[in-house]
């Protein structure tokens, strides 16, 4: 959907920016995705991993939704965001207070609102714990606690300690579900990832039952008529959703900023205009984004050099071939291993097969490639009858890299900076700025507004309360949920 | 024969002896069970005191199923030990079948071909560290190379694909763990807090469909090893695979 705001049309592109209202009525759920909302809501532990804009927290917030609403009586549904910039900057005992707070916090409103229940707690766990079950006994229900946004690549802080806690709340009457970013590979030494949890992968897969469907109805759902008008007889409703669908890997984020590019162009949908769109997409929204995630990674800020290369590599090879994936040798995936977990959270490749067997011997991971930023690579940079049908019938052999592969080899891997923050929170607002990496962005006038408040790096806006925003003239309650969205998303999306 | 039931069990045993008996009599058991979960009716509001116990013996069935496949003189033992006349209903049989033992393997994590350990060291457990080196990884990677070519509509092949042969023993193994568990909670009563609470429609529900996968994941594999008898071509295999899929989506 769209918002209007001084005069320019603003995309929402993640689902937590959703009213309640405005989720139910902007969001589509496929078989496959009801089933993992099945799972979310049944019993046991569960990790929901998935990239950015994959629709981790859709399906959470939906889950927690049906769980409430539907007066279910055995289940309580309780979704926390744990976008929270102490839990970033703290660790061990403080991170527990830090996490605890919160927790207690959303799980009191939910009491007294919906069970007229007086939640009492300190914010130790094995008070919380205690606190918890009685609540449970309480209303007789067992307790969900849906977690989003609770482990990021790169932010390695405070993950053994939430991972404990994941572990220690579980119980008969606690199941705890938490999205986390593929790449997230520290959960401590207590909890022990398949013994502890059900890991359920988020993967909308060209070629997968319902895929064409599912994108065919975000389409309908967030664009109205809009898009239909655009259609040609070279490119029906369908087709755009397959192809676009299948460009951006599946990523429903990407997706809709994809069309929203072919709406603002408002040109019939050619091949000449789809290429013209791909190639939008990727020099101002996808490479941007390498950049915008370098702040995020922290300790694995000085891989994001090698993630480009490793990229360009790729795109290089399956551009000359116009195929639409490659194979990696086992050997250079072990040792790229994190660059290559950048790429797929920033949705510039996608895991499609684990051990598949190569042509120079030895098995190596097949991975589908954006073919937006490949189209950059490919002879001519366009898109043709040719290409359209190569890419959609995946008709063209892999690329292959093996394992003496000279090219892949030579790519420099940088140590990790164990001592690294997350840069983000020390840029400044200026950063913010509505644009192609922050498409979310503040307008000049409000950063302004906010630098004459003193507020001047991304952390300190992130520490503003509301209270604190609305203070300052011109920003109302509104534009203070707004700053506060976009520096979220600045931080943790 | 179900779908199910021949994708774990294969066909063609008659000729197999005492071990096509047990087959035969095993199989007659999966069909039942499956059956009973593809015609369940879930408003009857009995099903913490039936999926339970119907999930339990898939899981224990087909476990069984695969361990004579791994090791026929196991499960031909037991067979011949309950005609002894010895043999007495009300007593704890010592040659019984054990969960941990026969199915689930130690979590040893030693060197795992020494040729300094003796015969004992090395286990014939169905999901154990080295019938997955030797049997089921070789499997696995048959099954991968047959599909990668093919474009099959499964997302449980999608799955098994996505994961490389340690992470796909570690998931196959939890899951099995998990599952065993949490449908004996619903089996003895050692559940005292409200089922329902525990074991509501919707989680026997994705139980009861994880059950159904992963016994067919580890069935459809028993066919990608050619000594693992009985069995069904690889093309059965995998269209016998997706029919359960496609008939427990709709459970």
């Amino acid at each position: 959907m769209f918002k209007e705001e001084n005069g320019f049309t603003e995309l929402i592109l993640a689902s937590e920016d959703f009213s309640e209202e405005e989720f139910c009525r902007y969001h589509y759920f496929t078989k496959y995705e009801e089933n993992i909302i099945d799972q979310l809501m049944a019993h046991g532990p569960v990790l929901l991993k998935g990239g950015r804009g994959t629709g981790k927290s859709a399906l959470l917030r939906e889950a927690s939704n049906r769980m409430r609403k539907d007066n279910n009586d055995h289940v309580c549904g309780i979704y926390l965001s744990l976008r929270h910039l102490p839990l970033l900057r703290t660790k061990g005992a403080q991170y527990e207070k830090e996490f605890f707070v919160i927790l207690v916090d959303k799980v009191k409103k939910i009491a007294l609102n919906d069970y007229q229940y007086d939640f009492v707690s300190g914010f130790d766990t094995y008070s919380v714990y205690q606190a918890i079950i009685e609540f449970s006994e309480h209303i007789e229900k067992r307790i969900v606690f849906l977690f989003d946004d609770a482990a990021h690549i790169g932010r390695e802080a405070g993950l053994e300690e939430f991972f404990d806690i994941f572990r220690t709340l579980s119980s008969g009457r606690v199941s705890c579900k938490a999205a986390i970013y593929p790449g997230v590979t520290k959960f401590g030494i207590r909890f022990d990832v398949y013994n502890d949890a059900k890991i359920l992968d988020i993967s909308r897969r060209y070629g997968q039952a319902g895929f064409n469907e599912f994108f065919i109805q975000v389409l309908e759902l967030r664009m109205g008529t809009r898009m239909s008008d655009l259609c040609t007889t070279t490119f029906s409703l369908e087709q755009i959703a397959e192809l676009l669908g299948m460009a951006v890997l599946g990523n429903v984020r990407s997706f809709i900023k994809g069309c929203s590019i072919i709406i603002d162009l408002g040109q019939k949908i050619t091949f000449s205009s789809i290429s013209e769109v791909f190639l939008s997409l990727s020099s101002d929204f996808f490479w941007p984004m390498m950049e915008e995630v370098r702040y995020k990674l922290g300790m694995y800020e000085p891989l994001v050099d090698c993630c480009v290369e490793i990229a360009e590599l790729i795109y290089n090879e399956c551009g000359s071939k116009q195929t639409t994936t490659c194979i990696i040798h086992r050997s250079l995936v072990n040792k790229y291993s994190k660059p290559l977990e950048i790429l797929e959270y920033v949705g510039f490749i996608v895991k499609k097969e684990a051990s598949r067997g190569m042509k120079s011997g030895g098995r190596g991971t097949r991975y589908a490639v954006n073919l937006c930023n490949e189209l950059e690579k490919v002879a001519n940079t366009r898109l043709t009858k040719d290409l359209y049908i190569k890419w959609i019938k995946t008709s063209e052999e892999d690329a292959q890299f093996s394992a003496s592969s000279v090219t892949f080899n030579s790519i420099e891997l940088p140590d990790v900076d164990i001592d690294n923050s997350v840069g983000i929170l020390d840029l400044d607002i200026q950063k913010l700025e509505k644009s192609n990496a922050f498409p979310y962005g503040l307008t000049v006038d409000k950063i302004n507004r906010l630098k004459e408040e003193n507020i001047c790096t991304v952390g300190q806006l992130a520490e503003c309360s509301k209270t604190r925003l609305k203070q300052i003239y011109m920003i109302g309650d509104a534009m203070a949920d707004r700053i506060r969205n976009t520096v979220e998303q600045a931080i943790w999306m | 024969m179900e779908n199910f039931t021949k994708l774990i069990c294969g066909d063609d045993f008659d000729e197999f002896g005492d071990y096509g008996k047990i087959v035969k009599n095993l199989s007659k058991k999966l069909n039942i069970y499956i059956n009973f979960i593809r015609q369940y009716e879930w408003d009857s509001n009995q099903a913490y005191n039936d999926i339970p116990f119907y999930g339990r013996n898939i899981l224990e069935t087909t476990m069984t199923v695969l361990l004579g496949k791994i090791d026929p003189f196991r499960v031909i033992t037991i067979y011949k030990v309950q005609s002894d006349s010895d043999y007495n209903l009300g007593k704890k049989s010592n040659s019984a079948i054990e969960w941990y033992g026969d199915i689930i393997g130690s979590s040893n994590n030693g060197k795992l071909w020494d040729c300094s350990k003796k015969k004992d060291y090395y286990e014939r457990s169905v999901l154990g560290n080295h019938i997955w080196d030797s049997i089921w990884k070789p499997a696995l990677m048959n099954l991968l190379d047959y599909v990668s070519e093919q474009n099959i509509d499964s997302e449980w092949l999608e799955l098994i694909k996505t994961e490389d042969e340690v992470n796909s023993y570690s998931r196959l193994k939890a899951d099995a763990l998990r599952l065993f568990s949490l449908f004996s909670k619903g089996i003895h009563s050692e559940c005292l807090i409200e089922i329902e609470i525990m074991l509501d429609k919707i989680t026997l529900k994705s139980s009861i469909k994880d059950v159904v996968r992963l016994c067919s994941t580890l069935g459809l594999l028993s066919n990608f090893m050619g000594y693992l008898l009985p069995n069904v071509s690889k093309a059965d295999a995998i269209q016998l695979y997706i029919n359960v899929e496609e008939e427990i989506k709709n459970v």
